[in-house]
């Protein structure tokens, strides 16, 4: 029966998904490749989300929690890495095959990302957040480290490198929700070192059981986007006086 | 390329529908009498609770009209009420009663908590009760008369100083405005929005900005430490019409002049102001002028605010009137007073800083019927003690943990004898542990921006409808 329940509410959240309002979208690399993604624009204007997807999905893996945020007043963008889904073009169309050629690629093509989203009209891009699941979740904290205006982070399933690390540690004003599940050893592991290693109060850690790996684990735990979205709420505020002025 | 989906046509919905309601049916054996459902048990709570601001352009993050949008967030809100995060309400039980108390009665918990822990079933949706009929335009109130203001662009970055724009107010009559809603129309750059009723004056000109040049250091602190909000009386006035981007300046005092208090406000938090409940208003003679006191703030997003502002209003006068103590403005407000926290100086790393003490005294009977202390992203928590003329004391309201997202007005009757003294203290923290705080090692004064700290012991009381309302109140 609860696996009935979930089922029923995977498929009731999918049709919301499909309600929201969004914009497919195209956006050049350094290289000048064509990344194709999803943008949701907040209606009042407010803070910018990335969600970079894992490496054995697409950006539709996020089109539910983008339309969640996107309700809660997020400017939210999604988007195929180059050899994935909408951006399988050219050289870059087997991840399989290509993929330490796509990897290198993929932190300039997360900028290029940001970029595109920084410069949308609705987004405040002095308040960002990003997403990362499993081989993106270092691309998260790595994208961190070259935007100052990236103030909060989500890992799913996922951890980073030293000099990640390093960052994390050095970064106190970044709070970071990090979730896995147990038996993903590997990956619960990097998530609970990169949570453990940050300074700010806020960082927590959310472990499942056999829930899957990275956005899979949103079929078998339906709260986890709920809970992406208040984390985003709570540390990345869409209003009151939470986001700092912008005196300069 | 803009798309929007619809799924009228979805065909899974009926599948969908008929495996929610197996799902949501009591297994064999089960005691139906025990199951905790949506529709009959948890909606009522939400309704009550929650749907004020959980529903469709709204501040809620999400939607409690119906099963379909709560489902999801079953867990988090169990997370949330369990905490008491939600709905959001700071005052301590210890103290006080208050009219607009929403916070959930522990059974109502123990309610919420039950249903996400037992699946958060749908029930039988014959238990629904019926359906709040919420005002259309986003309204909490139903308003009989609206203003709108003009559209007002937000730059990206720089400091907005308090500005006053005067408008005529939108009745032909004398009025008693029983109830006001000001709805900003971009919420996040909204600091406050107040606005109080005055006679219309040849001098006072319409369709213009105006505001006090302030002094301000590199950093953005008021240099002029004299306790004013709004800079000083005299010195250099800005103005600048609705529509345009050029500023004048010239020296002398400003033109749009408020004689009184902010009789209503808008606050990040802070809900619609309802006198109807205690049988008051606020009387507005024909030909008066709305005087408005914006404060923006930028945010790192050029926008454009196109703000509301929403009146009941009843011929009938009142029993009551309603008069407002809050900061002066002027010289000589009728119910009036000089910032108590004109000394405030936050020291840097400070976690526990008290405040100076305001102290109101009580010039003639009176009854209290709102509280609404304001202070900014420092402030910790804030606590009015009433000391009443027989040497009696009484916590009257305590605000152990101060959240500046939540300016909340607490409602309250509470009958004051001439000769009582209220004292009012915050405490702040200016410490690397508070989240908010944008700079630890800095001083912290007094001032109107929200990097300076204010500790503003708001109050609203009733009077007899013709009842001298002057020399009501004095502070120290």
């Amino acid at each position: 029966m609860k696996t009935l329940w979930l089922v029923s509410i995977a498929i009731l959240l999918f049709a919301a998904a499909l309600l929201a309002e969004n914009r497919e979208v195209s956006f050049g690399a350094a290289d000048g490749f064509a990344l194709k993604g999803t943008f949701y624009s907040a209606e009042k204007g407010g803070p910018g989300i990335l969600l970079l997807h894992q490496c054995n999905a697409d950006r539709r893996i996020y089109d539910q929690l983008a339309t969640m945020l996107n309700t809660a007043g997020y400017n939210v963008l999604t988007f195929d890495f180059r050899g994935f889904g909408g951006s399988k073009a050219g050289e870059y169309t087997d991840f399989t095959a290509q993929r330490q050629k796509i990897m290198e690629r993929i932190p300039g093509d997360v900028d290029s990302a940001l970029n595109f989203l920084t410069s949308q009209p609705t987004v405040n891009n002095r308040a960002l957040g990003v997403v990362g699941g499993s081989c993106s979740a270092n691309q998260a904290v790595q994208a961190s480290r070259r935007h100052p205006a990236i103030r909060t982070i989500a890992l799913l399933s996922g951890g980073t490198d030293a000099e990640g690390e390093a960052h994390i540690k050095s970064s106190p004003k970044i709070p970071i929700l990090g979730a896995a599940s147990e038996e993903d050893t590997n990956a619960a592991a990097a998530v609970k070192k990169i949570v453990g290693l940050s300074t700010n109060r806020d960082s927590r850690v959310e472990m499942f059981k056999d829930a899957g790996h990275a956005a899979s684990m949103f079929a078998k735990q339906p709260d986890l986007e709920a809970d992406i979205v208040i984390w985003f709420r709570s540390n990345l505020p869409t209003g009151g006086y939470g986001l700092p002025p912008a005196i300069k | 390329m803009r798309t929007r989906i619809s799924v009228v046509a979805f065909p899974i919905v009926p599948l969908l529908m008929g495996a929610l309601v197996w799902a949501a049916a009591p297994a064999a054996g089960q005691d139906a009498a025990k199951v905790v459902t949506f529709h009959k048990d948890v909606l009522p709570l939400l309704q009550k609770n929650c749907q004020s601001c959980h529903r469709p352009g709204q501040i809620g993050p999400f939607s409690m009209l119906t099963y379909r949008e709560v489902r999801p967030w079953a867990k988090a809100i169990k997370a949330a009420v369990s905490l008491r995060a939600m709905p959001p309400w700071f005052a301590d039980p210890r103290y006080g009663h208050f009219d607009n108390d929403r916070s959930l009665k522990q059974a109502e918990i123990d309610t919420i908590v039950a249903w996400a822990d037992s699946g958060a079933a749908e029930g039988d949706p014959k238990d629904t009760p019926a359906a709040i009929e919420w005002p259309a335009g986003g309204w909490q109130i139903q308003p009989h008369a609206t203003l709108e203001l003009p559209p007002y662009p937000v730059p990206a970055y720089g400091i907005r100083e308090w500005e006053r724009i005067a408008f005529p107010a939108p009745f032909k009559e004398d009025t008693w405005v029983t109830s006001v809603e000001i709805l900003p129309g971009v919420p996040a750059v909204v600091h406050h929005m107040c606005f109080g009723f005055q006679k219309h004056r040849s001098t006072t000109p319409y369709n213009q900005y105006e505001w006090m040049e302030v002094p301000r250091d590199e950093e953005g602190v008021t240099k002029n430490r004299d306790g004013s909000t709004t800079g000083p009386r005299e010195g250099t006035v800005v103005t600048r019409a609705v529509g345009s981007t050029e500023e004048k300046r010239r020296q002398g005092r400003p033109m749009i002049q408020h004689e009184g208090t902010n009789e209503f406000c808008y606050l990040p938090g802070l809900p619609y102001e309802d006198y109807r409940p205690v049988n008051a208003g606020v009387f507005v003679p024909a030909g008066s002028d709305l005087i408005v006191s914006l404060h923006y703030t930028a945010t790192g997003l050029a926008v454009i605010d196109r703000s509301r502002i929403g009146f009941t209003e009843t011929k009938a006068p009142p029993p009551k009137k309603f008069l407002p103590q809050d900061g002066a403005e002027e010289e000589d407000p009728p119910v009036g007073r000089r910032q108590a926290n004109i000394d405030l100086a936050i020291p840097p790393y400070d976690g526990n800083y008290l405040g100076p003490s305001a102290e109101i005294t009580f010039l003639k009977d009176v009854e209290l019927v709102w509280f609404r202390p304001h202070a900014h992203v420092r402030a910790k928590s804030v606590q009015y003690k009433l000391k009443y003329p027989d040497g009696r004391e009484e916590i009257v309201l305590n605000v152990p943990r101060y959240d500046f997202n939540w300016q909340l007005t607490y409602r309250t009757s509470l009958k004051i004898p001439k000769g009582s003294r209220m004292h009012v203290q915050f405490t702040y923290d200016n410490s690397a542990g508070n989240k908010y705080n944008p700079d630890p090692s800095k001083w912290v004064y007094y001032g109107g921006q929200s990097w300076e700290e204010m500790g503003t012991p708001n109050m609203g009381f009733l009077v007899d409808r013709d009842a001298d309302d002057k020399d009501f109140v004095r502070e120290r």
